[in-house]
């Protein structure tokens, strides 16, 4: 749901991310987080969200 | 004086001179010729404040959250989208049923007061539906103890189909992301944070509100876009699945956001992911987001 409702306001869907792992998966665990790490790499800063204090 | 009118007074006069309720919640004209406010009638002299007209808008379910203490019974008018707001309080335990004498209108369609405004009397005829009646395919309650159906319809509804609801979603998601992303930054730029459209919303009955909390962590009061937007986003989500679709919120933002958008998406997907769900039409069917189905979406297992 929170994924669809971001690309709805124009946030690209790669930067939110929902998996179930296990305790006992940590090798899965690196493996998704490397492969999102690199994902968001290539869509280079959120500027989005975020406001000038 | 018309018909709805009529019947409304005399009910609210017999139930209340018996006895059968404490206080009846209904309509009575406000300072201005398209201003139909809430009205709070308890004795039977009184009745003749009540009235029934075009802009007859408010949603008088959520007053019922203030009547909870009440030893008696409350009386309140409900029109089709109305009644789905009992409903919503109803499943959500927020209140209870035989403490409420819910009589219900037929609704013809009530009028954009926004639409109305530095016009006379004379325009009325030329004043647009409310755009949830454009939508409305329910303008007979769900949910009553009584009903009143004179069969009187305003132009627009009756003879047309109802238009399609998720037009405007349609359209924003053929935008680009950026687009889109342009598009409600700068709605909620315009945000005030004056939390009028929780506060009309049936579903949004959290005795404490997340953002009434200074130091929450997740949203802070500054209003600045992002924040404001943060805000829309978490109560649209805190409301999936269990918004009416009143559009309440929107009618009473006071710069216009166009709320339901956001909330239409959010009911569209969940009509994609989860099957067809109505919210509001009656207090067995669990909300789709409130339940667990083997055959829910689960990709990210």
């Amino acid at each position: 749901m929170l994924e669809r409702v971001l690309e709805f306001i124009g946030i690209e869907p790669a930067r939110f991310r929902v998996r179930w792992v296990s305790g006992s998966e940590g090798p899965r665990f690196a493996e998704i987080i490397t492969q999102m790490t690199e994902e968001i790499r290539a869509l280079g800063p959120n500027r989005k969200l975020r406001d000038v204090v | 004086m018309n018909k709805i009118t009529e019947r409304m007074r005399e009910r609210a006069q017999e139930l209340l001179a018996k006895g059968e309720v404490e206080w009846v919640i209904g309509w009575e004209k406000g300072s201005l010729w398209y201003h139909s406010s809430p009205a709070f009638v308890r004795r039977p002299e009184e009745v003749e404040r009540l009235i029934w007209d075009d802009f007859c808008a408010n949603n008088l379910a959520k007053y019922l959250l203030d009547f909870t203490q009440l030893e008696g019974k409350v009386a309140l008018f409900v029109k089709g989208c109305d009644s789905k707001g009992i409903n919503r309080l109803l499943q959500d335990q927020q209140i209870e049923r035989e403490k409420v004498y819910i009589i219900g209108i037929t609704c013809p369609g009530v009028r954009d007061a926004r639409k109305a405004r530095g016009k006379g009397p004379e325009a009325l005829e030329t004043i647009d539906l409310e755009e949830r009646c454009t939508f409305c395919t329910r303008p007979e309650p769900v949910i009553f103890d009584e009903i009143i159906n004179t069969g009187e319809k305003l132009p627009g509804r009756g003879e047309k189909e109802p238009r399609d609801r998720f037009t405007e979603v349609e359209r924003l998601l053929a935008l680009s992301p950026d687009e889109r992303y342009e598009f409600w930054a700068k709605q909620y730029e315009r945000c005030l944070r004056c939390y009028a459209c929780r506060n009309v919303c049936p579903a949004c009955n959290c005795r404490e509100c997340i953002f009434d909390r200074s130091q929450s962590g997740w949203c802070s009061k500054r209003i600045v876009k992002t924040e404001n937007e943060f805000y829309g986003l978490t109560r649209a989500l805190h409301v999936a699945g269990r918004c009416i679709e009143c559009g309440e919120c929107e009618r009473v933002c006071p710069v216009g956001i166009p709320i339901m958008s956001l909330h239409r998406k959010i009911i569209k997907d969940l009509n994609e992911l989860f099957g067809p769900y109505e919210a509001g039409l009656d207090t067995e069917t669990p909300p789709p987001l409130g339940t667990y189905r083997t055959e829910d979406p689960d990709y990210f297992v």
